[in-house]
């Protein structure tokens, strides 16, 4: 009895260690320098006002996506107590787990504000946070806050009746990285060069498929393999569309200046038959449709097939490291998109979405949050998070950066001269910025493949996402890719289901995405 | 239990129709290509995991390694955060299921009485939340609130009981002879001690499904720590893991600095270095399953 007794004070006492152990000091947010006080940390300024210039530092709570891949930032972080010091401020970075935006969304909708958010751009999510008046216009700070101005002048577009909510930042605006790569030794093999217009991409993918370009001496082989088609806006193929005169890579015009969907475009019948023609020849992978992208490049790894739409920058290293594995003597190439009988070319689209970082309207000095968001956009707090501190993370020898590794390895930088936790994910990835650290041993080849994969790029009629696509894009998409599979597949005739396509995709939304799309397109 | 029911009919003289050991050879042929069917990804997982890179590659059926490497489980046990994951993982299954147990065995108990005045309003509320449950949002907000955000017990408290679970054990208890709680009570044992000392011990198997149902809920959940955990110290293994495996998906964007791509060996060693551990436990509870929860099942 006794002994039972003992058992259940211990077993008593091992819960409420527990509990103590578990539990968290309320009204703080452990992992970061300078946390806030206050109820859960909501960085509120005590009396509203900026204390600046008192000397006391403002308390400042940004929530953000930020970067997954990123380091831990450490309580201790030089980057983030030289910011605080730079702007007077008390910074807490909350990075939530997986750069899940549903945290972020759910946190705003239950009155858990921050000072600073940055959300998805271009969703129904953030589009409520301005109609419910949860972010603030930002127009008034835009004057002291230079950077932050010249950054949404760039982004003009994306102001709503004049009113700027938030710094947009969209992804692969100016900047892309996806070319078309192909097996050199293969054409090497069948002595030919990588393809420069559409019949010389034809007559690749046919001796890719039927030449036995790894001279094993079977029919083993294909000539493309792509992901699965998802949407109208990523199809495995819209190098045809391009190559075959498709300007815009959102919408097209019709001979009128109205916005209609690019598959009403002229070019698209002459695309689909080309698609087609490759698809009935044999040459592209069978299970294209299956594919997700770590399929895609592993059929390439393994010889399965010579080419393949595949991101670069710094993964053509990896690319070519991988195919090595089981062909020793394998490269690769990659190059401009294809042309067309016109000369037009393509491949990337440009992008409509992103993040934007807000100011909430709970935010007791939002003239500080302004500020600190203009560091972020700034050349200066550029320089802080790529770079370092210099003198402890950096030192120059002439023009030249030599990063001290070992410092920092202390604070969150990533390795081999990479950047600070905060650098990416809210304001800029590097393919934007164009950032390989100065070290980089593959620095002139990543380069070059972004500088052709933005050359292929094509740019889009209408740059902001309405309210009407954000609603209806999920129904119009599948319309879509079930006419375009049933086309390329042959289950109705390229003709017939363009039209059905078009009567489907209008009636089931796209009526009302066009009267939006057209109605910002006019104006402008 | 199929060579259970061929070996009576053998032994008992009678000699199965023709039709019926057809159907006998049918339905086994389809049980072992159905268990083949449920073992082989798994098997597969566990092959690629200990496959290099070039292993993998060279062939898309994998029976057996076509190169043995452990690169995956060693880089993933380099890692010092998996450890403190695990270490996390760990302590929230002992105290969460800990803490689902005693209250739900004490509920469960409660309302398996049928003259407790108000029992049925009471179930009626439990099987409420069944129906409606109160959603993320006021969930998130009552988490927020109580000061639980960036705690381990946010992952704990929010979901102290499962009322499918509550309704097992109710049902369970209900089904037990009234007579042993009488008699306890004659012999001078408390409520709780017949609670306790009688009832618990003879309810081994549906208290032991139970503990396993939340259990393995605790090890697999990564959501409440997506929501409610900030802190990397804090988290999870499987959040830990699906950390990765998102890193490595996002990666592909290609815009992002990470180069953290990992070859298929290496996202399986993951996946099974969270599989392996609960299944290690399975076997210890296996023998209670079944008897569990169709015990607790029977009785509405």
């Amino acid at each position: 009895m006794k002994k039972k007794k003992i058992t259940c004070l211990f077993l008593a006492a091992m819960l409420a260690a527990s509990l103590v152990g578990c539990g968290t000091k309320a009204g703080t947010v452990p992992g970061q320098k300078g946390e806030a006080s206050g109820d859960n940390g909501s960085g509120e300024a005590p009396d509203g006002k900026d204390n600046t210039g008192s000397g006391e530092r403002t308390p400042l709570r940004w929530l953000t996506t930020g970067d997954a891949a990123a380091q831990v930032i450490k309580g201790d972080d030089r980057i983030i107590e030289e910011i605080n010091n730079r702007l007077g401020i008390e910074l807490t970075v909350e990075i939530v787990p997986e750069g899940n935006t549903e945290k972020v969304n759910v946190a705003m909708a239950s009155g858990d504000f921050p000072d600073v958010v940055t959300g998805d751009y271009g969703t129904s999510a953030t589009q409520q946070w301005i109609d419910d008046g949860m972010v603030i216009a930002l127009n008034g700070y835009m004057d002291a806050n230079k950077d932050m101005e010249a950054w949404l002048e760039q982004y003009g577009w994306s102001a709503i009746n004049g009113n700027f909510y938030g710094i947009p930042f969209i992804t692969q605006y100016d900047a892309a990285n996806t070319l078309i790569v192909m097996r050199q030794d293969w054409l090497d093999h069948l002595g030919m060069a990588y393809p420069e217009t559409l019949e010389d991409m034809k007559a690749v993918l046919e001796a890719f498929t039927f030449g036995d370009p790894d001279g094993n001496g079977q029919d083993d082989t294909y000539g493309y393999s792509a992901e699965k088609i998802s949407s109208a806006n990523a199809t495995p193929f819209d190098w045809v569309f391009f190559g075959n005169g498709l300007e815009y890579a959102d919408y097209a015009l019709d001979a009128q200046g109205h916005v209609i969907p690019w598959f009403e475009d002229p070019s698209f019948i002459p695309s689909m038959e080309y698609i087609k023609g490759l698809w009935d020849s044999g040459v592209i992978d069978p299970e294209m449709m299956l594919n997700d992208a770590p399929k895609k490049e592993e059929k390439f790894y393994q010889g399965k097939v010579g080419a393949i739409p595949a991101t670069l920058f710094r993964h053509v290293s990896r690319h070519e490291s991988n195919l090595r594995e089981l062909n020793p003597d394998a490269s690769i190439v990659y190059g401009h998109a294809p042309k067309g009988a016109g000369g037009t070319y393509g491949l990337s689209k440009q992008g409509k979405g992103g993040k934007i970082t807000c100011i909430t309207a709970a935010c007791k000095n939002p003239g500080k949050a302004a500020e600190f968001m203009n560091f972020m956009v700034s050349a200066e707090g550029n320089g802080l998070l790529r770079l370092g501190i210099e003198g402890i993370h950096y030192t120059k020898e002439g023009e030249q950066i030599v990063f001290n590794e070992q410092e920092r390895a202390k604070d969150a930088f990533s390795p081999d001269g990479w950047a600070h936790a905060l650098a990416w994910g809210s304001f800029y990835w590097p393919l934007e910025s164009n950032y390989i650290p100065a070290t980089d041993p593959n620095r002139d080849r990543v380069q070059e493949s972004v500088a052709l994969a933005t050359d292929s790029q094509v740019k889009n009629l209408v740059n902001s996402r309405t309210a009407a696509e954000i609603e209806k894009a999920s129904v119009v998409d599948d319309v879509f890719v079930q006419y375009f599979n049933d086309m390329i597949q042959g289950k109705i005739s390229i003709e017939e289901g363009t039209k059905k396509l078009s009567e489907d995709w209008r009636s089931q939304g796209g009526d009302e995405i066009l009267e939006a799309v057209n109605a910002i397109y006019q104006a402008k | 239990m199929r060579a259970n029911s061929l070996k009576t009919i053998k032994g008992s003289g009678v000699k199965g129709s023709w039709g019926s050991r057809v159907f006998n050879a049918i339905n086994i042929t389809l049980l072992i290509l159905l268990a083949v069917a449920a073992f082989y990804p798994f098997w597969d997982c566990l092959v690629v995991s200990v496959s290099s890179l070039k292993g993998y590659l060279s062939t898309n059926v994998h029976l057996w390694p076509a190169e043995w490497s452990f690169e995956g489980y060693s880089y993933m046990a380099r890692n010092a955060d998996l450890w403190i994951s695990y270490g996390n993982s760990i302590l929230i299954t002992l105290v969460g299921t800990l803490v689902n147990m005693v209250i739900t065995i004490m509920a469960a108990y409660t309302l398996s009485k049928k003259n407790l005045k108000g029992h049925r309003i009471l179930m009626f509320l439990a099987v409420f939340t069944m129906m409606f449950s109160g959603g993320i949002i006021p969930t998130y907000i009552v988490v927020k609130d109580l000061h639980l955000m960036n705690s381990l017990w946010s992952m704990v408290l929010p979901s102290a009981v499962n009322t499918y679970n509550l309704i097992v054990l109710r049902n369970f208890f209900a089904d037990l002879p009234a007579e042993l709680e009488e008699a306890a009570l004659l012999d001078g044992c408390t409520d709780v001690g017949v609670l306790f000392r009688v009832m618990l011990p003879i309810s081994k198997p549906a208290v032991t499904t139970v503990t396993l149902f939340y259990a393995v809920d605790h090890w697999n959940d990564f959501f409440s720590a997506i929501m409610y955990i900030n802190s990397r110290a804090k988290w999870p293994l499987q959040l830990f893991l699906r950390s990765m495996l998102f890193e490595n998906d996002a990666a592909y964007s290609g815009g992002g600095e990470s180069l953290f791509l990992l070859g298929q060996p290496m996202k399986m060693a993951a996946v099974m270095m969270a599989v392996i551990p609960i299944m290690c436990a399975y076997p210890f509870f296996q023998r209670y399953f079944a008897k569990g929860i169709t015990s607790g099942a029977v009785k509405g």
